[in-house]
């Protein structure tokens, strides 16, 4: 389990992934936020599933990935459109969405994941 | 906000009048996404959208998917164009 807020919410990189999501879902589910500056959707989502996702105390963490920073990632789970949100469990993808989804949606999404 | 900038809000504005749907009425919102196509303009050579990471012809803005999103949805991916009663 995550101890504190500062590690609720993280950035993840090309060269850290494998680490900071994939490691650590075998200990905590991690939902990758794939997302960029430029794209309006993905500022919307981001808020909301840092909201949701702190409900949780430390159960989940929020990685984020810059897919205009991370090129070898965005290609390798094929990132056509963003905002695109994956979820790891034990270092696999278990469900996974695309789109500013209302909080009610996200909240579903998450909660149907975490048990 | 600078003229091109100015220009293209206002060709997409006319744009969706002339097809039944509307510009998204955050202003805010519509000057980050015209500056993200001139961005994608500047260094792809086409305004792409900029929320779609593959950059073809069906990703141009307005892209081919904006009309189906907008009856689907109320408004297409990226927000830039919404419905009229959205």
């Amino acid at each position: 389990m995550a101890t504190n807020e500062t590690e609720i919410k993280i950035n993840v990189k090309d060269d850290d992934f494998e680490e900071k999501v994939i490691g650590q879902s075998k200990k905590v589910m991690v939902v990758v936020d794939f997302w960029a500056e430029w794209c309006m959707p993905c500022l919307m989502l981001g808020p909301v599933l840092e909201k949701v996702i702190q409900e949780y105390k430390g159960k989940i963490i929020l990685a984020k990935l810059d897919v205009d920073q991370n090129p070898i990632l965005s290609q390798k789970y094929r990132i056509d459109s963003i905002p695109a949100v994956k979820i790891f469990k034990g270092g696999k993808i278990v469900d996974e969405f695309i789109g500013a989804l209302p909080e009610s949606h996200v909240r579903e999404r998450i909660g149907r994941n975490i048990n | 906000m600078h003229e091109k900038a100015k220009k293209l809000i206002e060709e997409y504005r006319e744009y969706a009048e002339a097809n039944g749907f509307r510009l998204n009425p955050n202003t805010k919102a519509v000057e980050h996404l015209v500056q993200a196509l001139l961005k994608n303009e500047e260094q792809h050579g086409k305004r792409y959208c900029p929320c779609r990471k593959i950059h073809n012809d069906e990703s141009v803005c307005p892209c081919i998917y904006h009309k189906k999103e907008i009856e689907e949805q109320g408004h297409c991916h990226c927000y830039l164009f919404v419905s009229k009663d959205s």
